[in-house]
């Protein structure tokens, strides 16, 4: 059974070489996975650093609008709250707490520590739990003080 | 792939680590901001609390190292994923400027919020 997912595994990779003949070799792009939980996470922990990447660009436009003054402030402000930029801001902050969550056990597999599949279910799981609820925390806060 | 790019590599494997663990320092500093310390977003109150000393200088080095960690990461998803040696050279050259113009904005931005801040 395991010579039969490897010898899938090679046959993807050199159909993927031959298509990329004289070039860098290439990640095999997402389509070539079965979804499951670990590399599903795996793709999430990669798409919310893409949007936290956006995020930071902001920071530093907000940043920028207190220096500039109160009217940069303001107008950077009024577009920063309005409802569509809110549902971004909204995945933002799941994004962050998901990327920082997922990033810690990124880091201990680092170390060489929770490699066991049973593992690296659980603390996935663990991963999706934790980011969900602390940005439902983090909402309730903010909403209830600035709301 | 040559020796050198496997320096490079490993330079950069080495790197997204440590500013990973800065970011999330940082990153918790910000949230408690966020929610036990501003106490509005109200121009003023942003300005007060972004001219304190010791808020502006973290404020600083969390937009300095969030842009680095995120340029690191970013680099290696279009690495990974844009084939075209053509384009896969420009979006990384547009990225690098991106990060460029952050660092620049936010020193920039945070010195004048320093010395100006006080005043207004």
């Amino acid at each position: 059974m395991f010579e039969e997912i490897n010898l899938s595994i090679i046959d993807a990779i050199k159909t993927y070489q031959n298509m990329n003949k004289n070039k860098q070799p290439l990640s095999p792009h997402l389509s070539i996975y079965r979804w499951q939980v670990t590399n599903t996470l795996s793709i999430f922990h990669r798409l919310s650093g893409l949007l936290l990447f956006l995020a930071a660009l902001d920071f530093a436009v907000w940043l920028g609008s207190i220096a500039l003054g109160s009217g940069a402030y303001s107008y950077v402000k009024g577009i920063y709250s309005s409802n569509f930029l809110l549902l971004i801001w909204l995945l933002v902050s799941l994004s962050f707490f998901y990327h920082l969550f997922n990033g810690m056990r990124h880091l201990f597999w680092d170390l060489g520590k929770g490699f066991e599949e049973s593992q690296v279910k659980w603390t996935g799981t663990l991963v999706i739990l934790f980011s969900i609820m602390i940005t439902g925390l983090f909402w309730y806060l903010l909403l209830g003080k600035f709301g | 792939m040559c020796l050198a790019s496997f320096e490079e590599a490993k330079e950069h494997w080495r790197s997204q680590r440590e500013t990973a663990v800065i970011v999330m320092v940082l990153g918790f500093w910000l949230i408690y901001q966020l929610l036990f310390v501003l106490p509005s977003f109200e121009y003023n109150e942003v300005l007060f609390w972004a001219a304190e000393p010791l808020n502006a200088l973290i404020l600083l080095l969390l937009s300095l190292f969030l842009i680095y960690h995120a340029e690191l990461g970013v680099q290696v998803v279009i690495e990974d994923y844009i084939s075209t040696e053509n384009v896969r050279k420009y979006v990384l050259l547009l990225l690098r400027l991106l990060r460029i113009s952050v660092v620049i904005v936010s020193i920039v931005s945070i010195s004048s919020i320093l010395i100006g801040g006080g005043s207004s």
